[in-house]
């Protein structure tokens, strides 16, 4: 349980970093109109069934971080962010919070548990965006101050789950748009996202490699069921082979001793989750049945980039970088 | 006089008989189903393929690492008792593990010490330190190290130094899966190389507790008997203090912080064997090295999906023992 979270927590601060990663870099010609906001009123019913009305579509919006990455590349400027936003040594975020750009963005909270109140409080803010995961609360907000937090500005959730990554990009972008945002950059982006799907099933067609998406650690080995996966579904119905675990409890990860990798020796490659892999890498070479893996062997190893922010840039860059892995990658059995 | 000698050497043999039942157990018991003959086979150094990777690779290896931190810790625990006159005292009351995780944690979390050989040294540093900044708490500026004050300090210093691993790991995702480890502690992949490390440590420290048994039998008595008894009675106790460290120290290095071995055991032992150091503290290493290793089997097959860390096994096998003792009778104390 405790590393499921950790995991989904990770996954949120993933798809953060990512957004920062792509703001620092990114060209400014495509500036988010943030404070362009349309005049009429913002109409929206989220993921917990409430009916959110405001009169004018709000302008200071404070989103989860992963949220504000998505939005942030459907053209929607976030004021402040709260969630996964801890640079790492070399002062850079992890993919995972997308092109977040902090010079612009108030930091409300930068980990899980963290949500400064009073900093929240005097930005004034409108709106505030968060995931749901189990239908009920607010992902990142914490529960002790959440009262006073949804005092302040009424708390829109979106779903934490979804089909497909197109879904889940569509859901960014009709926010955003609702919000008043141009999402012209974010229907140019998805040529380049549907184009990078199509290369993925290509080579998915000729290769006819079998893929397992893992996120290992010393202790036990976890396997993403793809069909608990927007990625997972998403990259199945390119026709890619998806190796699907036994997952009787229906998680995201299944949860396997390390004597239960042999039964994973189909797999010609392996996705392995970006959050976690390199500080565990050197550790795993010396478990035997990671080690002896066919993918493993043959290098056949690539990162999965999890909880990347929904966004069609993002995952256009994602695909087109698996379809190049695919492409090279040889089929093992 | 004679039928006693013989029931306790009895104690000693079927102890070993067990440990050899539970060593053969942890060879064939686990997630994969592979038969007596095959896991034999599996055993030979010539073997390759799917058995030899889980019997020799990942079996063999917890069985050997659960046997040395299960035989460490079951020595810590009881020199522990013995040393504060506490029953309940555990490898946890005087901070060492605690010490040694806070340490491991700081390394990683601000220095980026991910390197085995570097985290090792730092949980000995740490349960050094720990272990030192209790004794110096408990003795306090006039008074001696009294078992009560020792463990006042351990508590307080555990409380501080628990906190501040929580505020640490809070920080960044990437801390926390690694602080997991140092929350509840496994046997599963940790290895040799770690455990080489921590050898030598933990050799030196189950000598010096051996030679500590005399004139831990002789503290027993209380400070002013055995100063009568002509001990030297802070030598002494520096010297067990420094096995504990060693000990816990390196038992934590390769492990992670094992919890209700240390404190469970002893008092099975002295059941076993009365109150006399020189007996409870080695039959106390050879039932926490089976308790460990069988914890750790236990728990690769008790629950339907993912393996149980041996650290939750040992709490979950240990408390309810730990309880029933307690309410049984009045506790021997070491």
């Amino acid at each position: 349980m405790n590393s499921r979270l950790t995991r989904l927590a990770g996954a949120a601060l993933a798809v953060t970093v990512s957004l920062a990663l792509t703001a620092c870099g990114g060209d400014d010609s495509v500036e988010p109109a943030a404070s362009a906001a349309a005049s009429g009123p913002f109409e929206y019913k989220d993921a917990l069934g409430k009916d959110i009305k405001l009169d004018k579509a709000p302008t200071t919006v404070v989103a989860q971080s992963s949220v504000a990455a998505a939005l942030w590349d459907a053209g929607f400027q976030v004021k402040g962010a709260y969630g996964e936003l801890k640079p790492d040594a070399a002062g850079k975020l992890s993919y995972q919070a997308g092109s977040l750009d902090l010079s612009k963005v108030t930091v409300i909270g930068s980990t899980y548990g963290e949500f400064d109140t009073e900093k929240y409080a005097l930005l004034n803010p409108q709106l505030l965006v968060d995931y749901t995961f189990d239908n009920k609360a607010l992902w990142y907000v914490p529960a002790a101050q959440s009262e006073k937090i949804l005092s302040l500005a009424p708390g829109l959730a979106v779903p934490g789950n979804y089909k497909t990554t197109d879904e889940a990009i569509a859901t960014f972008v009709d926010l955003a748009g609702k919000l008043g945002a141009d999402t012209a950059a974010a229907t140019a982006a998805k040529t380049e996202y549907d184009s990078a799907l199509k290369a993925v099933g290509e080579s998915a067609k000729t290769s006819g490699l079998k893929v397992a998406i893992m996120s290992p650690g010393t202790d036990s080995l976890y396997v993403a069921d793809p069909v608990q996966l927007p990625e997972g579904n998403t990259l199945k119905n390119q026709g890619l082979d998806v190796i699907s675990p036994t997952n009787p409890k229906n998680e995201v990860f299944a949860q396997f001793s390390w004597e239960k990798a042999v039964e994973f020796k189909d797999a010609d490659v392996i996705l392995v989750d970006a959050r976690t892999y390199d500080a565990a890498k050197a550790d795993l070479a010396k478990v035997p049945t990671w080690a002896n893996l066919p993918a493993v062997k043959a290098g056949q190893v690539y990162p999965w980039y999890a909880a990347a922010p929904y966004s069609y840039q993002s995952y256009a860059k994602i695909y087109t970088e698996l379809a190049g892995e695919l492409k090279s990658a040889k089929k093992l059995s | 006089m004679r039928p006693r000698t013989i029931g306790r050497l009895g104690v000693f043999v079927v102890t070993v008989a067990v440990l050899g039942v539970v060593v053969v157990l942890s060879l064939m018991v686990g997630r994969q189903a592979i038969s007596p003959g095959e896991v034999i086979r599996a055993l030979l150094p010539s073997a390759t393929g799917d058995n030899a990777d889980i019997v020799r690779g990942l079996r063999l290896e917890r069985t050997v690492i659960g046997l040395v931190a299960g035989l460490a810790l079951g020595a810590a625990g009881a020199l522990m008792q013995a040393l504060t006159r506490n029953p309940l005292a555990d490898p946890g009351l005087l901070g060492v593990n605690a010490g040694a995780a806070a340490a491991v944690v700081t390394g990683f979390a601000f220095f980026g010490v991910t390197n085995g050989l570097a985290q090792t040294g730092l949980a000995l540093a740490g349960a050094a330190v720990a272990s030192v900044v209790v004794y110096l708490l408990g003795s306090g500026s006039r008074a001696a190290a009294t078992p009560a004050r020792l463990a006042l300090a351990g508590t307080a210093l555990t409380a501080v130094l628990f906190s501040y691993i929580n505020a640490v790991a809070m920080k960044d995702q990437q801390s926390f899966d690694e602080m997991r480890f140092w929350v509840v502690g496994s046997v599963v992949n940790r290895g040799y190389d770690r455990l080489l490390i921590a050898l030598p440590l933990i050799i030196i420290g189950v000598l010096l507790a051996l030679a500590m048994t005399p004139a831990l039998n002789a503290l027993s008595l209380g400070d002013d008997s055995a100063h009568a008894l002509g001990l030297g009675v802070g030598r002494a106790r520096v010297a067990t203090a420094v096995a504990i460290t060693l000990l816990c120290g390196a038992a934590t290095a390769v492990a992670g912080p094992i919890v209700f071995v240390g404190l469970t055991v002893p008092h099975v032992a002295r059941m076993l064997v009365g109150a006399d150091q020189r007996k409870v503290v080695p039959l106390s290493m050879l039932l926490a090295a089976g308790f460990l290793v069988f914890c750790d089997t236990l728990g690769r097959v008790v629950s339907g999906g993912a393996e149980v860390q041996a650290g939750i096994v040992t709490a979950v096998l240990g408390a309810p023992v730990f309880i029933a003792l307690v309410r049984r009778r009045t506790l021997v104390a070491a």
